[in-house]
């Protein structure tokens, strides 16, 4: 518990944790165009400073000085607010998630977490829903017909596969009889990766994770080819940027909470827990970008229905299943 | 749990705050001067005179009242989720008659081509 730390280890802790968060929204942003490069047999951004890793610092300078506009018949104080909510929610969602057991500094025991909540997984599903405001008022208040068409999309895509998600991470909670991440690491760390026993659970959380970040082939709040960007279309500058940042931290943090849940977190041998929950993160962004690389975009009825009526029902089955295993096999 | 618990969320919650704050505030000192020309909303180069906030397809409608009932219910597994193993059978009957009004209710809206995408 956190009830003893001071209040200088906890603000010390939220700066660096944050401060890594936003350079790893960079370096993924980079490394996902390096990858796509790849992948479409072509290089990718190489010229910005060595093998191009200053890209992300010359994208900042060049939004920076871009012209900063609000479009005619745009409500002013809600087009500000918008991006601003997107990423608080996006940023603070970072808080619940544990990236190692303790730390021995200043002859205290720091444990390696912003906050366990007994409540983790609800706090991460609340920060979600506030952040589907920023997409859905940034749409709204931009008074452009696409914008408001996109908004109108993410939210009703969001909300619908929020639920698939929600039920998919079931059978973790039974199995570890917690809603905290820490409790869910700790029991993956007395076991096995929850991976093995909710293959089933994990693949819909991953599904419904590729569409809770708005990412192909589940993009259509922001297709391009139809909604000219979306609900960020009158966005620019660093206020598009502030969607970006948003989106790419959401996708880290949904990694993050995938590899918390389903592959163990922290946990692992040898190398500190920080590293192996890098490692883990890494491998679902991989896993993020090849889709992105592989898969055409989904037709919107098509999107809607598959939530509803494939993931929605496979993610029931597959809480039931798991209820009956363990309530007759694994009681305490 | 207490509630001192959750002074480390309050900081992050500032922390969040702080970063959407400080990239604003800088857009706001250091952007060149805004143009009118450019205030018209993007259309694609058509010129724009049509209302813009229309009236939504009512399937949003739906999709958005279907989740507020499966949310709420998928917030009253969790609790049993977390104590089925102490509740053994007694809870997994509790559970399944809880996932059978959800089932139902998803059967109801189907039958009823709710989820029907117009």
């Amino acid at each position: 518990m956190t009830g003893d730390e001071t209040f200088l280890v906890i603000v010390v802790k939220a700066v660096v944790v944050i401060f890594v968060l936003i350079s790893a929204f960079a370096y993924t942003l980079l490394w996902e165009r390096k990858l796509i490069g790849r992948f479409q047999a072509r290089y990718g951004p190489n010229r910005t400073g060595l093998h191009g890793y200053m890209q992300p610092l010359a994208d900042v300078v060049k939004l920076i000085f871009k012209e900063d506009f609000v479009p005619r018949g745009a409500n002013r104080f809600l087009f500000h607010l918008a991006p601003m909510i997107s990423v608080f929610a996006a940023v603070a969602a970072v808080a619940v998630i544990p990236f190692g057991t303790t730390l021995n500094a200043f002859g205290e025991e720091i444990p390696l977490v912003g906050a366990d909540l007994n409540v983790g997984v609800l706090f991460l599903f609340a920060l979600s829903g506030i952040g589907f405001y920023g997409l859905i008022l940034g749409g709204w208040a931009s008074g452009n017909k696409y914008s408001l068409l996109g908004s109108a999309r993410t939210a009703a895509q969001l909300v619908s596969y929020e639920v698939a998600m929600g039920l998919s991470i079931v059978g973790v909670i039974m199995l570890a009889q917690s809603l905290s991440l820490v409790d869910i690491v700790n029991a993956q760390r007395d076991t096995v990766w929850y991976i093995l026993f909710q293959p089933l659970g994990f693949l819909i959380f991953l599904v419904a994770a590729v569409a809770e970040t708005n990412r192909a082939p589940f993009d259509l709040p922001e297709a391009e080819s139809e909604l000219v960007a979306g609900y960020h279309t009158e966005y620019g500058g660093l206020k598009f940027a502030m969607f970006f940042l948003a989106e790419y931290v959401n996708m880290i943090i949904i990694s993050a909470l995938g590899a918390t849940l389903f592959l163990g977190g922290f946990a692992g041998p040898v190398l500190p827990g920080v590293v192996w929950l890098a490692i883990k993160i890494a491998v679902l962004l991989f896993l993020f970008i090849w889709l992105r690389a592989t898969l055409p975009r989904l037709r919107y009825d098509q999107l809607m229905q598959f939530g509803w009526k494939v993931l929605l029902p496979l993610a029931t089955l597959n809480l039931l299943i798991t209820a009956v295993i363990i309530g007759v096999g694994f009681q305490n | 749990m207490e509630l001192s618990d959750y002074l480390p969320i309050l900081i992050f919650f500032a922390g969040g705050l702080l970063v959407g704050g400080a990239i604003l505030s800088l857009s706001k000192i250091v952007r060149p001067r805004r143009t009118l020309v450019k205030e018209l909303p993007y259309e694609s180069g058509i010129l724009g005179g049509t209302p813009v906030r229309q009236r939504f397809s009512i399937d949003f409608y739906l999709t958005a009242m279907l989740f507020i009932v499966f949310d709420i219910e998928l917030a009253f597994i969790y609790p049993i989720a977390v104590t089925l193993r102490d509740d053994g059978v007694l809870g997994l009957v509790v559970l399944a008659v809880f996932v059978f009004t959800i089932v139902e209710a998803l059967a109801y809206v189907w039958k009823k081509r709710a989820l029907e995408w117009r």
